[in-house]
């Protein structure tokens, strides 16, 4: 067995795979290694939902024996991952976080997964998230079958919903990537609070056949990851048109950096009272610096605000129709009551009671919301803004709770960009870009539709300037 | 002592000792039912104010395979 330096729990994906090729450890050994790390700090965190060591080491043994035979399947080959417990792997359990579906054996792989397997990834657990993915709407960080997933930062802090146990895993070094979902903010925020990196693609891009689906009109998945970089290597492998997704948008995708726009051809839209206003006081100087940063690479900035709509109310009520109609039997037979936060199941109940004339009114105006948003990237090639405006909440803390006694800021610059580009099923890339009161903070780009390797792109040269990416939390090398 | 529908289904549930406790709240769930569909009736009549063009179809699309 090689030994194992701490390191290697902190190597991209790149990194990783080149030494495998060299021999320098075999695929075994890795995911051993890995597999290890999972299940004895993975329940430190609450990040574990469920260790694959057996699957894993199958396929890690066949993984060896393909680059010994040179039958080499790219850059994924040997790389031990973590998906989202939403996505189902055949014959085991698939929990979605929730109590009502803790022994819940699905007969089919997700996509996803079956496209990672055959590219020779190596699935080593399934890991913790917010019950239902947050459906109905939770109010505190416990609302989850495994209980608080803890931030690997501070564990008094959340790592973040509803992908939180994808976040803790990566931040910890228990995975070198993992699988998360987004609906609204479930990549973005865990993303954001752990410090790693996260890509939420364009709907429709990668195929959601066997994840639970909570809004079948605005669920994503997509990857966290150590560096944008290895999100579009994951995103690669993972995106292609699917007939079993109803929402596929039959393309596919290539990581070619290489051949996107130079930065200095590319316009940036931002709003200043994001930075000035919105975001907490502790963050300001180091978003201030990631825009700056981002100038001297050559974006060229200018300010904008996003049309005026009410963007949380259409997304919410989307969600919350579409949410309720999807767990409609669990609500109806009662199990509901199983869940753990009390905020969440009132949520699911109410919304079974919205009329479909209201759901339609929402889903007429999200469909301006795309024209307008249509318009505005047209003058600007993406949108710049903070990903969440403060550090990783207290675990201890309702999540609703307001985080400043100061009023809210008149002007709403971008604050309403997750939603607005989770309505519009736009890309975003989350990219950590400093720290405020000793936690990750992170910025985000938003593109047009399917303009993925622009997004990526940007990140990459950002993170060639930054080693935001590269910090890895205190103790956890201990750990 | 009276138990709400919600933490009999709990206590039914039976042991498990990796489980969340449930939250302690000072809310019923019938006030949080009601504040629920309070946020519900706010975000329809917020979206009751936009004023959308009669030709304007659903954002969403079915695709026959």
């Amino acid at each position: 067995m090689a030994a194992f330096v701490e390191d290697i729990f902190f190597a991209t994906i790149s990194e990783l795979n080149s030494r495998l090729r060299k021999r320098e450890f075999s695929a075994v050994e890795l995911a051993s290694a890995f597999l290890d790390r999972l299940e004895r700090l993975g329940p430190r965190y609450n990040a574990l939902a469920l260790s694959l060591r057996e699957h894993a080491l199958r396929q890690a043994r066949r993984a060896d024996e393909e680059i010994r035979r040179q039958r080499l399947r790219g850059a994924l080959q040997g790389i031990p991952f973590g998906a989202k417990d939403l996505l189902s792997l055949a014959g085991t359990p698939t929990s979605w976080g929730a109590r009502p579906y803790a022994h819940q054996v699905l007969d089919s792989t997700a996509t996803v997964l079956r496209k990672l397997e055959r590219v020779g990834a190596l699935l080593i657990g399934k890991l913790t998230m917010i019950e239902l993915a947050g459906g109905g709407g939770y109010r505190w960080a416990s609302a989850s079958l495994h209980g608080p997933c803890l931030n690997p930062w501070d564990t008094s802090r959340w790592a973040g919903g509803s992908s939180s146990g994808s976040g803790a895993a990566v931040a910890a070094g228990l995975v070198c990537f993992a699988l998360g979902s987004e609906t609204w903010g479930s990549i973005v925020t865990p993303a954001a609070y752990c410090g790693v990196t996260g890509l939420r693609p364009t709907y429709g891009l990668v195929s959601r056949h066997g994840a639970m689906a909570l809004s079948w009109t605005m669920d994503k998945i997509g990857p966290l990851a150590r560096s944008a970089e290895d999100c579009g290597l994951v995103l690669q492998v993972i995106s292609g048109g699917d007939a079993m997704d109803p929402g596929s948008a039959g393309r596919s995708f290539y990581y070619a950096p290489q051949f996107a726009r130079p930065l200095k051809e590319l316009r940036a839209g931002y709003a200043a009272v994001d930075l000035e206003e919105w975001a907490e006081p502790t963050a300001r100087p180091d978003f201030l610096k990631a825009l700056e940063t981002l100038r001297s690479l050559g974006l060229r900035f200018r300010e904008v605000r996003l049309p005026e709509f009410p963007y949380s109310a259409v997304a919410g009520l989307i969600i919350d129709t579409e949410g309720s109609a999807a767990f409609e039997d669990l609500i109806t037979s009662g199990r509901v009551e199983q869940l753990a936060d009390a905020r969440q199941i009132a949520g699911l109940k109410a919304g079974l009671e919205v009329s479909a004339k209201d759901y339609l009114r929402a889903m007429r105006i999200r469909r301006m919301i795309q024209q307008e948003l249509r318009k505005l990237l047209a003058e600007v090639d993406i949108l710049v803004s903070p990903a969440r405006f403060g550090p990783a909440s207290k675990i201890s803390e309702p999540l609703d709770r307001p985080r400043s006694s100061a009023p809210r800021p008149k002007d709403r610059g971008l604050a309403d960009l997750g939603a607005a580009g989770n309505l519009a099923g736009l890309p975003a890339l989350i990219l950590p870009c400093g720290f405020a009161d000793s936690l990750p903070i992170a910025i985000q780009l938003v593109g047009r539709p399917f303009s993925e390797n622009t997004l990526l792109a940007v990140g990459r040269e950002f993170q060639r300037v930054t080693d935001w990416h590269r910090r890895k939390p205190p103790g956890v090398s201990a750990a | 002592m009276k138990l709400t529908r919600r933490q009999l289904a709990w206590l039914l549930a039976g042991p498990e000792p990796s489980r969340p406790q449930p939250e302690t709240r000072e809310e019923s769930a019938e006030q949080l039912l009601a504040a629920a569909r309070e946020r519900l009736r706010r975000n329809t009549e917020a979206l009751a104010k936009v004023q959308i063009p009669t030709a304007t179809e659903p954002a969403f699309q079915f695709r026959a395979s």
